[in-house]
């Protein structure tokens, strides 16, 4: 199946206010339908990278286009793209003053302008696939992590998006939990919707990802592939040293 | 102590229509004082510099200056013919209140302003991200989580406010202070004015702090 390009990033480069630097040069293909996961150590701009593609950040220099358009042209719809490329957070952030149904509908009657009916139907066919219909009307804060982070990923599905970040959505997980939410975004997989995962999950990383991108200090890509060639074999000495890092056992 | 001035109704009329006038301008004060609260808060949160500016400046110089310099300037530079209405004159109650606003919006601002900076910042990026555009996120994200904040200590506001009501005494108008020098210098019942008039204070604060707590409550999602 060929696969068409949805992300094409060129010479992205981000200089917080500050002066750090948080990507440097960056280039980047995503293609429809792929999952691509992010992996490199902290402070290396991945999350930066993600959140580009949404545009809650923008770059200092270089051109992100999505589906053939320039994102960071003054006159593109930040509103109307933000549709169609979804996020989950680390924390979650679900609306802690809305129920768990609340959640789910809000943007889809605001945002879409969907009929509030269909909205909860939706939402709530969702909900028993991944089991929790029951919780419909109780507030976020009463829900485990995990339960917390399916309803998240949820509410960005329910936009019907073309693409769906996901920025470190295990880290802030008890072990127990982070299977629950990957085993989702597992089935998600299986949706052909397209994923950029930035994670520590190396596991799910080289059962499921079509390309790994691997970044390092300083915010540049220092090496991309088939999970199986970075994962076996990469080229990179920094690679191999933070594989060897982070999979060390003891 | 001779509180026998009570049962007569004449002091007790003028203790009560001081009262009630105490009553409007507390009422006028809180809502408009809190509406225009609004105005130098969304100020200061835009990212126009100048705007920042403007309202940092006047926060801090309203908040530095004494109320009673505040009203006594403003009455002095505002000068308006003299216009009875409903048997209050509008030549001292409209700069009276004029400085009240303008005080109390710059406290209100604060609280609205803290309130909203106390939404974490995860709750506006997840609107965002979501498509919501920043007038949605406002109001149905921010301002409903913000709210839990502003609530309590608004309500410690309005208590003050309700208490610098009587800084209008100085403008001549016939509030419940005002209302305590007549019954004070024509009964001689100096401390037994005062403390009644502390009470008639205390019968519009404690159930206005008592009805804000019970906002408070009602507001507080589960736990």
């Amino acid at each position: 199946m060929p696969n068409n390009s949805l992300f094409k990033i060129e010479k992205l480069s981000k200089v917080f206010e500050d002066g750090t630097k948080a990507l440097d040069d960056v280039s980047l293909t995503i293609n429809q339908h792929e999952v691509t996961i992010i992996i490199g150590p902290s402070g290396s701009g991945k999350s930066t990278l993600l959140r580009t593609l949404n545009l809650m950040e923008y770059p200092t220099e270089g051109t992100i286009e999505f589906e053939g358009k320039n994102i960071l042209n003054p006159n593109y719809d930040v509103y109307e793209h933000r549709k169609h490329v979804g996020m989950v957070f680390q924390n979650f952030n679900l609306f802690p003053h809305l129920t768990i149904l609340e959640n789910l509908t809000l943007a889809q009657v605001d945002v879409l302008k969907r009929d509030k009916s269909e909205a909860i139907s939706k939402a709530m066919t969702l909900l028993e696939k991944v089991g929790l219909a029951e919780k419909i009307n109780n507030y976020p804060n009463q829900l485990s992590g995990g339960q917390q982070q399916r309803v998240a990923i949820l509410r960005a599905l329910l936009m019907d998006p073309t693409a769906i970040l996901f920025d470190e959505p295990t880290s802030a997980l008890d072990p127990e939990m982070i299977k629950e939410v990957l085993l989702l975004m597992k089935d998600l997989i299986q949706t052909g919707i397209t994923m950029i995962i930035v994670t520590h999950e190396m596991g799910f990383a080289r059962h499921f990802a079509d390309k790994i991108v691997v970044m390092d200090k300083g915010g540049k890509i220092i090496e991309e592939g088939h999970p199986s060639v970075i994962f076996n074999e990469p080229k990179n000495e920094k690679t191999k040293q933070f594989l060897s890092n982070i999979l060390t056992s003891f | 102590m001779d509180f026998s001035f009570v049962l007569d109704p004449y002091y007790l009329g003028i203790l009560f229509s001081g009262l009630g006038m105490t009553l409007l301008l507390a009422l006028l004060s809180v809502v408009f004082g809190s509406m225009l609260g609004f105005i130098p808060a969304f100020m200061r949160l835009s990212r126009h510099k100048v705007l920042h500016v403007i309202s940092k400046s006047y926060v801090e110089l309203i908040r530095g200056t004494p109320l009673l310099v505040q009203v006594l300037l403003i009455y002095s530079m505002v000068r308006l013919p003299v216009v009875v209405f409903l048997g209050i004159d509008l030549s001292s109650f409209i700069p009276g209140m004029l400085a009240l606003l303008i005080n109390s919006s710059a406290y209100v601002s604060e609280i609205i302003r803290g309130g909203i900076l106390s939404v974490p910042k995860g709750q506006k990026e997840a609107a965002l991200s979501l498509g919501m555009n920043q007038k949605q996120t406002m109001r149905k994200i921010i301002l409903p989580q913000a709210i839990k904040h502003i609530i309590p200590a608004l309500g410690n506001e309005f208590v003050t406010m309700i208490k610098e009501t009587s800084i209008f005494m100085y403008l001549g108008i016939a509030e419940l202070m005002y209302a305590a020098t007549i019954v004070r210098t024509s009964t001689y019942a100096v401390k037994e004015t005062y403390i009644v008039v502390a009470i008639l204070y205390f019968m519009l604060t404690f159930p206005t702090a008592k009805l804000m707590g019970y906002f408070e409550k009602r507001l507080s999602y589960a736990k």
